[in-house]
């Protein structure tokens, strides 16, 4: 009985220094790993900054207007350019429209009852 | 062993020494006593080692189990996190506003030799001077040949170089890695960002400025200054500069609101990459470090003066037509009205008489101290070291007030003129200009230098210069620009030269809610057929603030509106019938 118990005590010990070296193993591993992408990080960082460098070079607003002068038909954006919805003339009607327009309202420019006005405002139209 | 003694029992115990126990002690035991004696110390030494080493297996189980079971406060509760490492490059990057990289710090390879490791310092010498055309082959083939065992061959070399080094596959020469500062934008920001050394050791600029800064940190140093604008700034400036024949021009593009510097331009620039190549002339800052008299832009800053102390409202006017003589000077207007003028009309057609009249009224006292308040007297403030100090006259007597109050004798940079500018205009509140982006709505602490009433005035009048006044050529339609033109001969060996000038325009847009202002300076202009000869202000430096300012307007997301006007267009109204009123009075 007493042999068993110091062989089970003998087996435990073994287990544990196995379980040891196995754990410092690892861990010895896991560090190569950690180091090696540390420096895959570092020259990651490094290439990050090589290339937000040139990418800066590569985006100087001559080099753009150059480029966009060649390839894009984009003129500068001049203040008559711009206009407000709200002074957008209307849509001249198609001849069909037209005769539909003609219509709903009798000669002397009233609507004729059960007709729907002709015109909508901006909003109703979007 | 044999007993010496009949036991009683048949089989008596024995210790394994073949000590009887459990036996009748005979009187004469005591003749054992030195057995005795050693057994019981053997006893207790045996218990006492016991007991240690129970104790210390005790203490050693209680360790392992408090390490194991018990909680450590010190101890993270998960595996922590391991820290990542960040590439030093020695110098942090400088960004404009919008995270654009200014200048930055890239990796290099630098090449040295060790002569004593080259076998053949002649063949060596011949097929460097091949892969780097910019080296002397004899130089080269007399440093390889030296007796050191260390010579730098050429330092930073671009990775295209290092390559066709590589390839020659010499022995004895070697890289060193080195860092090397780097300006994508060449030539866009020289004055502002200023350049590093070989060593990364700032020299100028906010390189210099915030040397121990960049030197320590890593994370990017954010300016004030937008790329856009910078680009439309500089770009139009050259193009003044290249119509009129000019020696240089400068630029300030100010937020009016916070006094940020959205764009400094000074020119000629230079290349901050290659800045051994750059003169004195081309790394001068016209834009901060040039002192100049700015002629009549001034104007704005007496008529500022004149109306918040008091002097005049604008109703009220001088006769133009006689000449103010003082001392051994004779002030003129530039184009005479020659009749009775309406403040308003002073500053519209820039008035040099009716403009002294006023100044004269404050007095010098008054005058002095106001533009000390606009911080016309002393440096500007601003991050950089490069910049100039006022020109004042000493002592200040009756004349420097005349002619100051039309930008005479008084220089002051560019930058000064646009800091006090954006205090008149902004509600009137001048605040220190800074070249590094502030938070958003972060206003520096101000200082009131006129009325808000004055600063509506002043932008109503800044508005009729450009709509009918003598800056008609900076109109963006839809825009809103105001401002003022300035010209003024330059001061060569003691005398104001009459071909050399300096023409200036400073504006405020939009002038119903200003956001910026900008000016512009052309040095010494050349007037031309297109512009009838004239190399004025008007017709130099005016067209560049339109330009730019159409350039930044679809930039900024502004949209152009007509009209905006009514205001001023009332005032030049009210004006001109009250110049109208005296001149019957004077029939």
């Amino acid at each position: 009985m007493k042999r068993y118990f110091s062989l089970a005590w003998m087996m435990v010990a073994a287990g544990a220094v196995g379980f040891v070296f196995q754990m410092s193993d690892e861990v010895q591993l896991m560090e190569r790993q950690l180091r090696a992408t540390q420096d895959q990080i570092l020259a990651d960082q490094e290439a990050i900054q090589v290339l937000q460098a040139e990418w800066s070079y590569l985006n100087q607003p001559n080099k753009i207007a150059d480029l966009a002068g060649r390839h894009l038909s984009l003129d500068t954006l001049s203040p008559e350019k711009v206009i407000a919805f709200e002074d957008l003339p209307w849509r001249r009607l198609t001849d069909e429209e037209m005769d539909a327009a003609k219509a709903r309202y009798l000669p002397d420019g009233t609507i004729i009852p059960g007709m729907k006005p002709l015109l909508v405002t901006a909003e109703e139209q979007l | 062993m044999t007993p010496r003694f009949n036991a009683p029992s048949s089989k008596p115990l024995r210790t394994p020494c073949g000590i009887e126990l459990h036996r009748v002690k005979p009187e004469f035991m005591t003749l054992d006593g030195n057995q005795k004696v050693a057994l019981e110390m053997g006893k207790t030494r045996l218990l006492v080692a016991g007991i240690v080493f129970a104790l210390a297996f005790m203490v050693i189980g209680g360790r392992l189990i408090d390490l194991a079971v018990t909680d450590r406060g010190n101890e993270p509760k998960i595996a922590g996190e391991a820290t990542s490492p960040h590439l030093q490059t020695g110098r942090a990057d400088i960004v404009d506003r919008n995270g654009v990289v200014l200048a930055t710090t890239l990796p290099t390879a630098s090449l040295y030799a060790n002569p004593k490791h080259l076998k053949d310092p002649e063949a060596a010498a011949r097929q460097l001077a091949e892969v780097l055309p910019e080296l002397e082959r004899a130089e080269l083939k007399q440093k390889l040949s030296s007796s050191n065992s260390f010579v730098w061959v050429k330092r930073k070399l671009t990775p295209k170089q290092q390559y066709s080094v590589n390839r020659l596959g010499i022995p004895g020469l070697y890289f060193q890695r080195e860092f090397k500062r780097f300006y994508p934008h060449g030539n866009l920001f020289p004055h502002t960002v200023g350049f590093a050394g070989m060593d990364n050791v700032g020299f100028s600029g906010i390189e210099s400025a915030f040397d121990d800064l960049l030197r320590g940190g890593n994370q990017p140093l954010k300016l004030s200054l937008d790329i856009r604008f910078q680009h439309a700034l500089a770009q139009e400036l050259a193009a003044a500069m290249a119509d009129f024949s000019a020696i240089g021009a400068a630029g300030i593009i100010l937020d009016a609101r916070n006094g940020e510097i959205l764009a400094l331009s000074s020119l000629p620039n230079f290349d901050p990459n290659k800045p051994a190549k750059a003169d004195d002339e081309h790394r001068f800052n016209r834009a901060t470090l040039g002192i100049y008299e700015m002629g009549s832009v001034f104007k704005i800053f007496t008529t500022a003066m004149a109306l918040d102390k008091g002097y005049v409202t604008l109703n009220d006017g001088y006769d133009t037509r006689e000449p103010i003589r003082a001392a051994r000077f004779t002030i003129r207007d530039y184009k005479p009205k020659d009749r009775w003028l309406s403040i308003p009309e002073i500053f519209m057609y820039s008035s040099n008489i009716g403009t002294v009249h006023m100044a004269m009224e404050a007095g010098t006292d008054v005058q002095r101290s106001f533009l000390r308040d606009l911080g016309l007297l002393r440096s500007a403030s601003i991050e950089i070291n490069e910049v100039g100090r006022p020109i004042l006259p000493s002592p200040w007597r009756e004349i420097n007030t005349m002619t100051i109050s039309y930008g005479h004798g008084l220089a002051v940079s560019p930058l000064h003129v646009a800091n006090a500018v954006a205090a008149i205009i902004n509600g009137g509140v001048k605040q220190p200009t800074t070249l590094l982006k502030l938070n958003e709505g972060e206003r520096p602490l101000g200082r009131r230098v006129i009325s808000e009433a004055t600063s509506f005035k002043m932008r109503q009048l800044m508005r009729l210069v450009v709509t009918d006044g003598t800056g008609s050529n900076a109109d963006a339609p839809g825009y809103q620009i105001g401002g003022k033109t300035g010209t003024a001969d330059k001061l060569i060996n003691g005398r104001y030269a009459r071909d050399r000038r300096i023409a200036s325009f400073v504006a405020g847009f939009p002038m119903d809610d200003p956001r910026y202002v900008i000016f512009a300076m052309v040095d010494e202009p050349k007037g031309k057929k297109e512009t009838f000869g004239y190399a004025t202000g008007g017709w130099v430096a005016a067209p560049v603030i339109r330009r730019v300012v159409e350039r930044l307007g679809p930039l900024l997301g502004m949209e152009p509106a007509a009209g905006g006007d009514d205001a001023s267009q009332q005032l030049l109204l009210r004006a001109q019938a009250q110049a109208e009123r005296h001149q019957i009075a004077a029939n």
